[in-house]
């Protein structure tokens, strides 16, 4: 939609302006995964299949809200950095604690 | 270098403001990621009463919908401040805060019915862990609506006049900007329990 040159904090060592990604397209795309989660969730698949494809369309979503809505992909490296961070130690809290109450995959 | 409006830059040569806003929420995916995991240890725990596979999907599949269509209104706004356009960035930010809105009054119906149907805090660990991280999150969405009031009350951009393509470091724009940030965050925080909490179980 809008073509407009949208910025960020200035800085000499930031990465030049860039142009607006297509943010309704974007809107139509989480929309559509969310009713693609809904719609498999009551399907009779496999498991497996099932429990995959729900963690992908959860992943795609949230790529999409962080890189083009935070504008994490044209933003500067540091902010990648601070958020990845922080999602890492998550991600190995709640693996720590499936592991320590055996209900990770498998166990 | 300082940024305008008197915020100075940090040695890396970003705002200030804007470096807090990452770094906060580094610090709050790891406080949700605590709670998430609190929930899968404790889901099994009903205890005979209300368990993860009587959540409703529909209910909180509009509050994800709801919540997504925010983000929308959300960027939109700063593209609107961006480019001097004010009386179209005030009408997003109140349809931002509308949309939070909406999305409370769905979680309280939510926690409602199951407050009538026997299910609270106290009722079972399984309660307990849900209550938790739902009430967290909802509670970060109140704080947003808050944030979107005042800048509105307090017309943040008034500084701005219409038309005016503004540069990415006015003071301005950057308070709008992290405010935006803090409520994809919210959004972001959403997409993640209603896989992991609410659809997982019901597979």
């Amino acid at each position: 939609m809008s073509v407009e040159p949208t910025g960020h904090s200035a800085s000499a060592r930031e990465e030049p302006t860039h142009v607006n990604p297509n943010y309704v397209g974007i809107a139509v795309f989480l929309f559509v995964v969310t009713i693609l989660e809904i719609a498999i969730t009551f399907q009779s698949f496999p498991l497996g299949f099932l429990t995959t494809s729900l963690f992908i369309l959860m992943f795609l979503k949230a790529a999409g809200v962080i890189l083009y809505y935070m504008h994490l992909r044209y933003d500067n490296r540091v902010f990648t950095y601070l958020a990845m961070g922080g999602a890492t130690v998550a991600t190995a809290v709640i693996l720590a604690v499936a592991a320590l109450n055996n209900i990770l995959p498998g166990q | 270098m300082a940024a305008q409006g008197g915020h100075p830059a940090t040695s890396l040569g970003l705002d200030m403001r804007k470096l807090g806003m990452w770094t906060f929420i580094g610090s709050e995916s790891i406080f949700f990621g605590t709670l998430i995991a609190n929930f899968f240890r404790w889901r099994g725990s009903s205890e005979g009463g209300l368990g993860p596979e009587d959540l409703d999907i529909n209910l909180t599949g509009a509050g994800a919908f709801v919540l997504l269509m925010s983000s929308l209104t959300m960027v939109l706004a700063l593209a609107a401040i961006r480019s001097g356009r004010m009386k179209q960035y005030r009408l997003w930010i109140g349809a931002t805060a509308g949309l939070g809105l909406i999305f409370m009054g769905i979680q309280a119906f939510e926690f409602t019915t199951f407050g009538l149907e026997g299910l609270g805090m106290g009722s079972s660990l399984f309660g307990g862990a849900f209550f938790a991280l739902t009430g967290f999150h909802g509670l970060h969405v109140v704080i947003g609506v808050i944030w979107f009031a005042f800048l509105l009350i307090f017309r943040v951009g008034k500084d701005i006049e219409p038309g005016e393509h503004v540069s990415s470091d006015n003071h301005s724009f950057v308070s709008v900007e992290i405010c935006g940030l803090y409520w994809h965050f919210v959004d972001l925080v959403w997409v993640f329990i209603f896989t992991l909490i609410y659809l997982l179980p019901a597979v």
